[in-house]
């Protein structure tokens, strides 16, 4: 049998290359840039604005509801890329296996959340510069934003391994929002803290125009919680492709843990 | 079938099923260095002998050694697909990427990592099918015969010491067929290649061994002349249809060209490949081949 030396065999790992190529697609994928373009809007609307509690709560929220949004449809549809365009036997014939496929799907989720963390530094900074806030956002305020973008991002792509059907991102955005305004109806209600999209500023009387309190709880507790959930997200898409399961399981345990811990040690 | 130690497939007793249907019906197939052919009506098994040799489906019985390798071992697995290049029937690309973008990301997936000879490797093989000048295309402003070509060039990455192409000429003009024939057989020098197609054509053009394939069995194997020759004296020219021809049509100039047995005095003519095929089929075969 004749044997033909194969050029460019891997000098790194599949993995890490990959993820870079599907981060810059999530990064870039027309939802995700809606969801930047709208963060970006409301970001100039708080400028002009340079009100003490909008300009908190879109450090707080404004991540969730734009980018973190919009990241569940862009990761859903990366996901099932390959699928939708009938490509699914020729990536079934490569030596990148489809574990390496996924792992690099749920590493390229990180960058989004990373640069959502970018922005939000950036933009707590501006306004502290300007002397907006009465009272700055704190280390946790600033973090739960990008740690939802990132828990879009692993829904999107967990959503895509079990559920591939393109009107499910849609129904789990919706279902997100309408969700997370049912729990935060009762703003003095444990739910309150349980969805994605907790802003812990207290509107007060004033409609918003005038700084009134911060919501009581704990920030930090809320980040881990929000930690707990994405993390069960990763593990629940992991699942579906892994080899061995039990890793998975016991890393869903103790995401679920953490979650729960978050959960109850957050509430006022 | 004998298989030789040397041959880069080696199948024997192949079972493949779909639910109650026998896809391959205790296939043999053996095939080595150069340009196999596998020839069969539709339906005959052919694309799923060609999803197992590109270790994407696996038989149900019989041995299968591709590159003196166990496919159902999964590290002989990962050998066999560091070595190969397929082509499926169905090869879709999202169609956001571009031409450039679609193929280094199978190069990646392909484990060629490093980027700056990935690229130039993506490069080579579009400029090999001749489509390095829409390289910045999307994938959904390229025709059907390009995006073909597309799927082709990625089966090339790397130069793969097994190329499995399922009905690769699909959709291709007579010059893009042209240059498709010049790529396969330069591929196939010190290489293997196995071509599903129903273009009798190409296989005659192309191919140094042929298998026919019928209900998930191997009907012949052997080279072209070797197959053509069976239909030695079966073929013959008359002024009318002859009902008792396996297969029969009219030519240009009005006269009838027949495959089967001729009648006494009949005028033979040269068989082709396609004459000795549809022999060997019959008549449903005629369903598959481009120009009865």
């Amino acid at each position: 049998m004749t044997t033909v030396a194969l050029a460019h065999r891997a000098q790194w790992p599949v993995v890490p290359v990959l993820a870079a190529k599907e981060a810059r697609r999530l990064v870039t994928h027309p939802a995700t840039l809606v969801g930047w373009g709208l963060l970006a809007f409301m970001f100039a609307v708080n400028v002009a604005d340079a009100e003490s509690i909008s300009a908190f709560d879109m450090v707080t929220t404004g991540p969730t509801f734009y980018p973190g949004l919009f990241c569940v449809l862009a990761a859903h549809m990366v996901t099932t890329r390959d699928q939708r365009a009938g490509g699914g036997e020729l990536v079934g014939s490569v030596p990148a296996t489809r574990q390496q496929r996924v792992l690099a799907l749920l590493v390229a989720a990180s960058i989004p959340a990373l640069i959502a963390l970018g922005l939000n530094v950036a933009i707590r900074a501006y306004f502290v510069w300007q002397d907006v806030y009465v009272e700055a956002p704190g280390v946790g305020h600033v973090i739960q934003g990008p740690v939802t973008v990132l828990g879009g991002a692993l829904l999107g792509i967990m959503l895509g391994l079990w559920l591939p059907q393109r009107v499910v991102p849609v129904l789990a955005m919706v279902a997100l929002v309408a969700g997370s305004v049912a729990l935060s109806s009762n703003e003095n209600g444990p739910g309150a803290y349980l969805g994605p999209l907790v802003s812990w500023v207290d509107w007060g009387p004033y409609e918003g125009r005038a700084w009134y309190a911060l919501e009581a709880g704990s920030p930090g507790a809320h980040v881990v919680y929000l930690l707990g959930m994405t993390g069960l997200a990763g593990c629940a898409a992991w699942l579906r492709v892994a080899r061995v399961r039990w890793p998975a399981l016991a890393l869903s345990a103790a995401f679920l843990a953490l979650a729960i811990w978050g959960g109850v040690t957050q509430l006022p | 079938m004998t298989t030789r130690s040397e041959d880069t497939i080696q199948g024997e007793g192949l079972v493949s099923t779909y639910g109650r249907l026998r896809a391959l019906d205790g296939l043999d197939i053996s095939a080595g260095v150069g340009v196999t052919g596998l020839l069969g009506p539709n339906g005959a098994g052919k694309t799923t002998l060609l999803r197992a040799l590109a270790t994407v489906a696996s038989p149900r019985e019989g041995r299968l050694r591709i590159l003196d390798r166990d496919p159902a071992v999964a590290s002989d697995r990962l050998a066999i697909r560091r070595a190969l290049g397929y082509l499926p029937q169905d090869a879709g690309f999202p169609p956001g990427f571009t031409a450039f973008e679609a193929v280094d990301y199978l190069a990646v997936l392909k484990e060629h990592t490093a980027t700056a000879a990935r690229h130039d490797e993506v490069r080579r093989v579009l400029r090999l099918v001749g489509l390095h000048d829409v390289a910045t295309k999307k994938v959904r402003a390229l025709s059907g015969g390009m995006r073909r070509r597309l799927a082709l060039s990625q089966t090339l990455l790397g130069q793969p010491e097994l190329l499995v192409l399922d009905e690769p000429t699909v959709g291709l003009d007579p010059e893009q067929r042209f240059r498709f024939r010049d790529i396969v057989s330069e591929a196939g020098v010190g290489r293997t290649v196995v071509l599903s197609t129903h273009q009798t054509e190409d296989v005659a053009a192309l191919c140094n061994r042929v298998v026919v394939i019928d209900h998930g069995r191997a009907l012949f194997a052997g080279t072209v002349p070797e197959l053509v020759g069976q239909a030695d004296g079966r073929v013959w020219v008359d002024d009318g249809r002859d009902g008792r021809a396996v297969a029969a049509y009219r030519l240009g100039g009005g006269s009838y060209h027949h495959v089967g047995d001729p009648p006494a005095g009949a005028q033979l003519t040269a068989p082709s490949l396609e004459d000795a095929y549809l022999l060997l089929v019959g008549p449903s075969a005629g369903d598959a081949v481009v120009g009865v």
